[in-house]
């Protein structure tokens, strides 16, 4: 499937917006990673790319990419969505990882873009977050989302690097792996409805709340 | 009562309304309501009971707390059934919901509608209820679509379990193919706090032209829709995928939630670690804590095990409830 094309802005807004230096603290959450390597279930590069594809295709990830559809067309009256989202979380440390980082990309937003006007109040989840400023700031879903979803798995690729024993080539194949995995989650949930929500991960679910007392850690998730 | 919807914001409204609801002729649907409520000596209960075939609502008099055991009489569910169960704890009282027997899933015909099971526990401010149902038992073909809703009144305490079990692993039976959306809400004082939303295979009703520009199928015709060999092709193969996927069940067919909600909830997290470090080894177990919630999740090798884990956690939490450490009657038989 092909995508719009987009205007100068939109394109930056894109690159900046769900780029590593935005200013959310993606870096310090592993997303559960941590403790899948710990527990020996992730160990290699072709188990990195299965977690990853499994995240997309029937875990958190699928139900973000659902959530912030539904955000980017229910935008501006996203409270709803956003209870929904805050309850999904299976687990203390992941849902401090989608509000932190929901709640700070609303801040940058408001720094960066005021005339985007994105007023939230209260706590809102990371997809929700952007989905609503993607259509505030009129860049086409499709882009969005592909853009988000990217930006989810380069993010746990990153934390790969820092936490397993895989190098820089490994990690760039893996994130060239999973290529396929982005485009097919993004167009699923195009389609997709809050209906449609849900999940098939209960390792990952164990494993989040199993990290709350992992004796060494490097990342909040 | 029996009129009232499912409690929900309007996004999460259409999920009580069943895919393809009225193309088939049912097969089974019924219903069974009941309800306790503090009597004027102070102690709780019975105040309202309706049943419906293949619905039923025991009452055992030999239970530690007033208990409803819940049971559908058809011996199991399959594609196109719908049945419906309320349990309501009034202000102030102690009540408890337990099933008969596992609840078994039997594969559903190609094109069925998923067993709808839609069941709505009530508790008014200050009212204790546990709602413990034996294991549900998914047979290989299977399609269901549940939701358990929980509603909960100022300084309510509700202890709940749920337990999965995918195909009839004792037979070497594994869940190959059929569809699995099990949905968890809990509301308190009108606030969504926890939604669990488990979801394997698809639906098949999603319109064959989505489906095929979902999954880059050849466009729609006659032998591609729903249900069609090259959409069962597809679902095998993600509902093989999750199970085995070291995100997914990692090969686990047995699975459980225990969740205690109540003000403070998070205050028990130490004692919840510490009762899980004393279940069997094979089971894989953990405890969370959100606001006024604590969760424990269970993987298991077989339902047997799973039982044995969650029968060991539950009964040592009742007892640091001040409660006696059993699970109902119907548990054991």
């Amino acid at each position: 499937m092909t995508i719009e094309a987009l205007t100068a802005a939109q394109q930056q807004r894109l690159a900046t917006w769900f780029g590593t230096g935005f200013p959310i603290g993606a870096f310090s959450y592993s997303h559960g990673l941590e403790s899948a390597f710990e527990a020996g279930l992730v160990a290699d590069r072709d188990d990195l790319t299965e977690w990853i594809e499994g995240q997309l295709l029937s875990g958190s990830a699928r139900n973000d990419a659902i959530l912030f559809a539904e955000a980017y067309r229910f935008a501006p009256d996203i409270e709803p969505i956003a209870e929904i989202a805050a309850a999904l979380s299976p687990s203390a440390e992941l849902r401090a990882e989608t509000l932190n980082q929901g709640n700070a990309f609303i801040l940058a937003i408001q720094q960066g873009w005021p005339d985007l006007h994105c007023q939230i109040t209260g706590e809102i989840a990371l997809p929700v977050a952007a989905g609503s400023a993607c259509a505030a700031a009129k860049v086409p879903l499709h882009a969005s989302l592909l853009a988000y979803l990217h930006a989810f798995t380069a993010n746990i690729v990153s934390a790969a690097l820092r936490s397993m024993p895989i190098g820089q080539s490994a990690g760039l194949s893996v994130q060239g792996q999973v290529e396929a995995a982005v485009s097919e989650a993004t167009e699923a949930a195009l389609t997709a409805s809050l209906d449609d929500l849900g999940s098939a991960t209960p390792i990952l679910d164990w494993l989040s709340a199993t990290h709350e007392t992992q004796y060494s850690r490097l990342f909040r998730s | 009562m029996y009129a009232e919807p499912l409690p929900s914001s309007p996004q999460l409204r259409q999920a009580s309304v069943g895919p393809g609801a009225g193309r088939r002729l049912q097969r089974s649907v019924g219903r069974a309501s009941v309800r306790f409520a503090v009597r004027a000596d102070g102690r709780t209960g019975l105040a309202d009971l309706h049943q419906s075939a293949p619905c039923r609502c025991l009452l055992p008099t030999s239970e530690d707390w007033p208990t409803a055991v819940f049971a559908t009489t058809c011996g199991g569910l399959t594609g196109g059934d719908a049945v419906r169960f309320d349990f309501a704890a009034g202000p102030g009282a102690m009540a408890r919901a337990t099933t008969q027997a596992a609840e078994r899933l039997y594969k559903a015909r190609l094109g069925d509608a998923p067993a709808q099971v839609d069941s709505r526990i009530v508790l008014g401010e200050d009212a204790k209820a546990e709602w413990l149902p034996q294991e549900t038992i998914v047979f290989d073909g299977a399609r269901l679509q549940r939701r358990t809703v929980f509603e909960l009144a100022a300084r309510a305490e509700l202890l709940a379990c749920e337990l999965r079990i995918l195909g009839r692993a004792a037979h070497g039976e594994v869940f190959r193919e059929g569809f699995l959306s099990d949905r968890i809400e809990i509301w308190r004082e009108g606030k969504l706090a926890w939604l669990d939303a488990l979801r394997l295979g698809t639906t098949h009703h999603t319109s064959p032209k989505a489906r095929s520009a979902i999954r880059g199928l050849p466009g729609p015709s006659s032998d591609r829709g729903p249900g069609s060999p090259l959409c069962d092709v597809r679902e095998r193969n993600d509902i093989a995928r999750a199970l085995a996927s070291p995100a997914g069940f990692g090969g686990y067919p047995a699975i459980a939630t225990v969740f205690y909600a109540a003000d403070g909830a998070e205050a028990r997290l130490a004692e919840a670690r510490a009762l899980l470090e004393g279940i069997p080894g094979t089971t894989r177990a953990a405890a969370t804590a959100l606001d006024g919630l604590l969760i424990a999740r269970f993987l298991a090798p077989d339902a047997f095990t799973l039982r044995q884990s969650v029968t060991q956690f539950v009964t040592g939490f009742r007892a640091h409830l001040g409660r006696a450490p059993v699970m109902p009657r119907f548990w054991s038989l």
